[in-house]
């Protein structure tokens, strides 16, 4: 078969790609799948403001102090950078006033739980300098937004 | 040589491209198709890789918020279809395997990784772990259907051949400069939030704000903590690479010096933040430093020359006679800085219009 598509269709194809990947970055995010804009580590981060949960109960037994669950890997090993990215993406939401598009981020969030039976959290808005975090452990600002209580049963009843 | 490489103001210095000789067409189409078999040979332990980790997502009946692509997919047969999609990969990745030759075999085989890789994101999160080996994918559907006996002995399917793999070369390397261009337009903070991507601390602040996400702390990445000027250096080199990555495909010389480097880029990505790119080395490996298109005898002074920025200052002081330096950046920078230009305008566009609105 001979093919009809030469440079000029692949430069075309190129600046196609950009359009849809540019336009989904900046409206669509993350992106148009699978037409990512690669903006990756683009701005270092002064201040770094994200939204994390304090784990305080987990299967109906308090911890003797609350903790953030990216310090509890053993216990909820499936946390990661993903997750870290959707937790900003509920409080977003959350900021926005979308409450189905946050309800829906927090059914998402809450799949970490699949195997316990019961895990209660709260939301927080979060602002530090990773530098200064990293050698003091301080945050600039944290504000507790919300305490929600997962459990296995009332996930099955939702559903 | 293939006519879209023949993009002469983009060639740069000193590049002289010898006359159709069939004998290098050849090989070159023989490498081709031997990177091509290599990657539906990675495709098979990268399907096993990707059904693995979608199937630990999908065993507990998670909440879905589909991608696209698996819009056809009903929360209550979730499980059931996510299955039947897995196993569907799978098989194709095998038959993708023995028989890559058949077009049809490619096509199924990326449709399925299209919706596998949906799947896998649509559980809240997305990566970009399999995005470039995805559209390889998409792009080698378009090589001939036929024996490879066949494509080496017609001149009209070698070129064919070469054509889709000098696409396939375009996409990983544009993917690259559309970060270079992010990180670039990063120079300039739109906030008081953000450091310029060009500050000495900016890899820096980049690593620790990872670590304190994952918990996952490197030895390297301790090290840049302390002393956050370190990283300074590497930083600027990798936006200069990234930005002019797309160059190399108009000077395939630099193909094996860039493909070099984003290799050890991405070893260290893992070093310093503990993100293990496993596939992406491999790729450029296949597509940069083993292009079919690098010169039969590559040479390092030649592709200093052929560097963007610095290539026309080489060939000015090596000619002074003949030429002055303001005419050598405008025969050999000009046309590169203007490509480059087209690109941010066309990806940066939608987010100057973001912010207006």
């Amino acid at each position: 078969m001979r093919s009809r598509f030469g440079s000029r269709h692949a430069a075309l194809a190129a600046l196609i790609y950009c359009a849809i990947a540019g336009y989904g970055g900046a409206f669509q995010q993350p992106e148009v799948f699978p037409f990512f804009n690669w903006s990756l580590f683009s701005t270092p981060p002064k201040v770094v403001e994200d939204w994390s949960v304090k784990i305080s109960q987990v299967n109906g037994r308090a911890l003797e102090q609350a903790q953030w669950i990216e310090y509890m890997p053993q216990r909820f090993p499936g946390y990661g950078i993903s997750q870290s990215k959707q937790l900003l993406e509920w409080g977003q939401r959350l900021k926005r006033g979308d409450a189905a598009g946050a309800a829906l981020q927090r059914q998402l969030f809450e799949n970490l739980f699949a195997g316990l039976d019961s895990v209660e959290y709260t939301l927080y808005r979060r602002r530090a300098r990773p530098l200064v975090r990293w050698h003091t452990e301080q945050f600039d600002e944290l504000e507790a937004f919300e305490t929600f209580r997962w459990t296995r049963a009332g996930r099955a009843r939702s559903e | 040589m293939n006519s879209w490489l023949d993009t002469r103001r983009l060639r740069g210095p000193g590049a002289t491209p010898g006359p159709y000789r069939a004998a290098r067409h050849v090989a070159m189409t023989r490498e081709a198709l031997f990177l091509v078999r290599l990657y539906y040979a990675a495709s098979l332990v990268l399907a096993f890789l990707l059904v693995e980790d979608v199937w630990a997502s999908t065993l507990s009946d998670p909440a879905i918020d589909p991608r696209w692509p698996v819009f056809w997919l009903q929360p209550e047969l979730m499980r059931a279809a996510s299955v039947g999609l897995m196993i569907a990969t799978m098989g194709s990745a095998v038959l993708a395997a023995l028989q890559f030759q058949r077009r049809w075999v490619r096509g199924v085989f990326a449709l399925l990784l299209l919706q596998t890789t949906a799947l896998q994101f649509s559980f809240g999160y997305t990566n970009h772990f399999f995005h470039i080996w995805l559209w390889l994918g998409i792009s080698f559907v378009f090589l001939p259907s036929a024996d490879h006996q066949a494509i080496i002995a017609s001149r009209q399917l070698r070129y064919q051949t070469l054509r889709v793999f000098a696409w396939a070369t375009m996409l990983i390397l544009l993917f690259y400069t559309l970060s270079g261009i992010a990180k670039t337009a990063g120079a300039i903070p739109l906030d008081g939030d953000s450091l310029s991507s060009l500050a000495p601390t900016g890899l820096a602040h980049h690593v620790v704000a990872r670590m304190l996400v994952t918990q996952e702390v490197t030895v390297m990445g301790q090290l840049l903590a302390e002393v956050p000027q370190l990283g300074w250096p590497a930083f600027l080199a990798v936006i200069y690479i990234e930005l002019f990555a797309i160059v190399a495909l108009f000077r395939p010389v630099l193909l094996p010096l860039f493909g070099t480097f984003l290799m050890l880029f991405h070893m260290g990505i893992w070093m310093f933040m503990g993100i293990g790119f496993w596939f992406q080395p491999m790729q450029v490996l296949m597509l940069l430093v083993w292009s079919p298109f690098r010169p039969a005898r590559w040479s390092l002074t030649e592709a200093l020359h052929a560097l963007p920025l610095v290539g026309a200052s080489l060939h000015w002081y090596g000619n002074r006679q003949s030429t002055t330096l303001r005419a050598a950046w405008i025969q050999h920078e000009l046309p590169v800085l203007l490509l480059i230009a087209l690109l941010s305008f066309v990806a940066l566009l939608p987010y100057v219009l973001e912010r207006l609105s």
